[in-house]
């Protein structure tokens, strides 16, 4: 009986060991959900927010209200409002930040909704599709209710015939000599570019340079940020190298919309910076990805936003360009630069270069914080690198503060960002022109139909799969390049009947080149099929012996994910698993494309018995 | 001479057998401060070196901290099964005392049972401490369910190497047993990722990592946790199982060889 207590006296405590150890905030995460119910904002957009932590963009302010009229901040005092008739809202002691800016950003697509739904509310765009721009400006003028981003671009950026910026597959206006500067920059004005933006490379043409894109020389550079200033236009220069960066500061740049690891920055450089008042967007997270940094997955796997991202979007930070054969210190290089010009006095701004590689719109902002954090500023200055920094250097209206007259574009953090910068990922809710906007993990998840069968065809009779709306043809032209391909049914196939046949030649002038057949599953690339029951793709496939790919679209990725698979002039039944596929939300897929490789031109594919298992 | 009339041992008989066996046994460690100490230190030493101070240079505060509690929990909680096993049993098999035991009327699966009890008494202190440092020093935070699923599983896990000691234990003699052991338990506990994350292993090595029950039981505490490599958790513990079957055979064979011999 003795024994028999002991033992349980034993277990009892280590029960209560295991009871008295750490557990995650559990309690304050169910806490929050309750709160985001029961947030909501009055429709006519006049509200007072109480109990909240207040950034206005230079000053905190403790236990702080923040009154907000048809879309705009308003002073507490202001005549017209008495308690009264103000709708007061309990902000439930969340810290309360301006709406983010990304001073560096090329948009397109669905880039605005998405920046604004990790509370990044104005993107500066450093170069787009002039269409594009013209039709997403207007809003910006907005004082009610939208559901994207403001946006300010450069929109066509200036560069040389063959300089970096025309390898997009659309044809832009290009300058080679200085004298053609003033109408350049009057055309860009009057195509309602905000600012000008100067490509500039001068080690370009040089034997030591790997770069295969020409630059204009200095003196068109020169010129060009001449002509800004006497059109009152804003000069900013992307280089990448330290002589660009002195080059530019030299002729007079307003900023420069990189950082560069190539090496240290000089002395001279920094206090021509400093005496000129030139601004530095480093960039750091495209130069993370550059240095493969494995910043996305970090995010992913460990973050505030960790198990609630979008597929796409996780695909997209989840690849890093990793360049080979950097140095080891290329990174801490770009990290140095940065925190030197800081120490120095120069003003850091927040700007990702997203959506290219490793990047995407929104998130990579947030990252950019912790990265500028880490080159040594302290938390409230990085926050006003994305507030406050952007507002006082680019012409963008009362933007990146919350005083009297600002838009009311705004985030409600649950953890306070002074403490560590990385807590403005801890999103409660994002508010734009006064309205509580959907964050990214209130969007609903767009899944796609579910086919009724796997099958797709096993073309016996026509090209019309079962599964899936049309085979079309797909290649790089559509960007410009000269790839093409045809498709036609043919008798013979694998088996002794139809067969889908795919010719074409896979062409140089788009740097990603592509040409096959595409199979689409519904009409719109919005909206796609969700596969997510299969296991597997199944086809036999007969063709030019070498390396084919196999291509998966997704609704809102501009960058299918893709599989390799070999194709020899003997029929084979190839089966790739969907599971090997990285970054690919099975639940949503547009279409599927069967493109043939760089090595295999001109080609021929012979496809057949096409399923999904 | 008349034989002693055989009855079989009433339950209650074989209850008070295990218990006074267990305490002697227990006493008996307890008193051996040479094993205890080290015993007890070694894994939060390594723990606090590795775990801790490698923890506050990386910039995901309590992640690393989390992961190499599970796999230190582990590391320290098979020393004493090993060496409890492996050593004890060599000892005892060389002085007599196993023979001793054998032809007592004590059912040799009390002496048993009362070691294993003894190494879980020591993998729980480990574990324990381990815990406390890791939730104290390094920030360590997880479920009530993960604290306790881990403490039950690096428990339970130490089977596997109470049957790996025997068999050592029955193998070799007691000078050479602790020369084997820790030939087997060092190498071990580094191939399997015990010190040093798995993942910073190249893939042949951790390919290789397979071979050994350590690596299934990391796997198995990590997965708790969510930072297993993912494998699913019961092909880790079929392992585990399988190596306790397979030790405990040949140990089974290696016991006949002695009775014969003696």
């Amino acid at each position: 009986m003795r024994t028999f207590i002991a033992v349980l006296s034993c277990l009892a405590v280590i029960a209560l060991f295991v009871v008295l150890l750490p557990t995650p905030d559990d309690a304050s995460q169910q806490q929050t959900t309750q709160k985001t119910t029961s947030f909501s904002l009055p429709e006519n957009g006049r509200y007072r927010l109480t109990n909240i932590t207040l950034f206005d963009g230079t000053q905190w302010q403790e236990n702080a209200t923040l009154l907000v009229e048809a879309g705009r901040i308003v002073a507490p005092d202001a005549g017209q409002t008495t308690s009264d008739t103000v709708l007061d809202i309990d902000g439930q002691g969340g810290i309360v930040i301006p709406g983010l800016i990304d001073a560096h950003t090329h948009s397109w697509g669905n880039a605005l909704d998405q920046a604004l739904s990790f509370g990044v509310t104005t993107s500066l765009d450093m170069f787009t599709d002039l269409s594009f721009f013209v039709s997403k400006k207007p809003q910006r003028n907005n004082d009610t209710p939208v559901s994207e981003g403001d946006l300010f671009s450069s929109g066509i950026l200036v560069t040389s015939p063959g300089g970096h910026g025309t390898e997009y597959g659309f044809t832009i206006p290009t300058i080679s000599i200085p004298d053609e500067a003033e109408t350049f920059v009057a055309n860009r004005l009057s195509e309602g570019a905000d600012y000008i933006k100067i490509v500039y490379d001068a080690t370009a043409g040089l034997p030591t340079s790997r770069s295969r894109y020409t630059s204009i020389d200095y003196a068109t550079l020169s010129a060009v940020v001449q002509a800004a200033h006497d059109q009152q236009a804003l000069a900013v220069v992307h280089v990448m190298d330290s002589t660009s960066a002195e080059d530019a500061v030299k002729a007079g740049a307003d900023g420069l919309v990189h950082t560069f690891a190539n090496g240290p920055a000089s002395d001279a450089l920094i206090a021509a910076m400093k005496a000129q008042d030139v601004f530095v967007v480093p960039t750091l997270s495209i130069l993370a990805s550059v240095a493969g940094e494995g910043r996305g997955r970090a995010m992913i796997d460990n973050s505030p936003f960790s198990g609630r991202l979008p597929g796409a979007i996780e695909s997209a930070i989840d690849n890093d360009i990793n360049v080979r054969g950097l140095p080891d210190d290329y990174f801490l290089t770009a990290l140095n630069n940065t925190r030197r010009m800081h120490e120095a006095g120069i003003t850091i701004l927040a700007g990702t270069d997203a959506p290219n590689q490793g990047t995407a719109h929104g998130i990579s902002l947030h990252d950019e914080l912790a990265l500028l954090a880490e080159s040594g500023l302290s938390p409230a200055e990085a926050l006003q690198a994305a507030t406050y920094g952007p507002f006082s250097r680019f012409d963008i209206g009362e933007r990146g503060h919350l005083k009297p007259g600002a838009k009311a574009d705004f985030i409600v953090l649950d953890k306070d960002p002074r403490k560590d910068i990385r807590h403005t990922q801890t999103i409660r809710h994002i508010v734009k022109n006064g309205a509580k906007v959907p964050a990214y993990f209130e969007r609903t998840k767009n899944i796609g139909s579910t086919p009724d069968t796997g099958e797709i065809s096993n073309f016996d009779i026509d090209l019309t799969p079962i599964t899936g709306k049309r085979f079309v043809t797909s290649s790089d032209n559509i960007m410009g390049g000269n790839s093409s391909a045809t498709l036609q049914r043919i008798e013979n196939g694998c088996n002794g009947n139809g067969a889908l046949s795919v010719k074409g030649e896979v062409g140089n002038q788009f740097p990603f080149p592509w040409a096959g057949a595409l199979l689409m599953f519904t009409e719109s690339l919005d909206n796609g099929y969700n596969l997510s029951q299969f296991k597997r793709i199944v086809f036999d496939a007969r063709g030019t012996e070498g390396t084919f790919r196999l291509m998966v679209m997704m609704p809102g990725n501009p960058r299918p994910q893709e599989r390799n698979f070999a194709v020899s002039a003997k029929c084979e039944r190839i089966s790739i698993e969907l599971a090997d596929f990285t970054g690919v939300d099975w639940t949503n897929i547009t279409g599927i494309g069967w493109m043939a490789g760089a090595t295999t031109t001109p080609f021929t594919l012979e496809l057949d018995n096409i399923a999904f298992e | 001479m008349s034989a002693l009339p055989l009855t079989p041992l009433t339950l209650q008989q074989r209850w008070s057998i295990f218990v006074v066996e267990a305490q002697t046994e227990l006493l008996k460690t307890f008193r051996t401060p040479a094993f205890v100490i080290p015993s007890l230190l070694f894994p939060i030493m390594f723990y606090v070196f590795f775990g801790l101070l490698f923890n506050s240079a990386g910039s995901q505060a309590g992640n690393a901290a989390k992961y190499l509690m599970a796999t230190y929990a582990v590391f320290g909680a098979i020393g004493p099964a090993l060496f409890s096993f492996g050593v004890d049993v060599a000892t005892d098999k060389d002085k007599g005392i196993l023979s001793l035991k054998l032809v007592s009327p004590m059912p040799l699966s009390s002496y048993f049972a009362a070691r294993i009890l003894v190494a879980m008494i020591f993998a729980l202190m480990i574990i324990m401490s381990l815990f406390a440092v890791g939730a104290i020093f390094g920030d360590v935070t997880m479920t009530r369910v993960q604290w306790g699923a881990t403490l039950i599983a690096v428990l339970f896990g130490t089977l596997p190497f109470c049957a790996i000691g025997l068999f050592i234990g029955l193998s070799v003699s007691g000078k050479a047993a602790p020369a084997i052991v820790n030939l087997i338990y060092l190498p071990m506990a580094f191939l399997s990722g015990l010190w040093v994350p798995i993942h910073l292993f190249s893939s042949s090595m951790e390919t290789l990592a397979n071979v050994f029950p350590a690596y299934h039981l990391a796997q198995l505490a990590l997965g708790i946790q969510g930072n297993s490599v993912g494998t699913a958790w019961y092909l880790h513990a079929a392992a585990l199982l399988g190596y306790t079957i397979i030790f405990l055979a040949l140990s089974a064979r290696q016991f006949k060889r002695i009775d014969n011999r003696r």
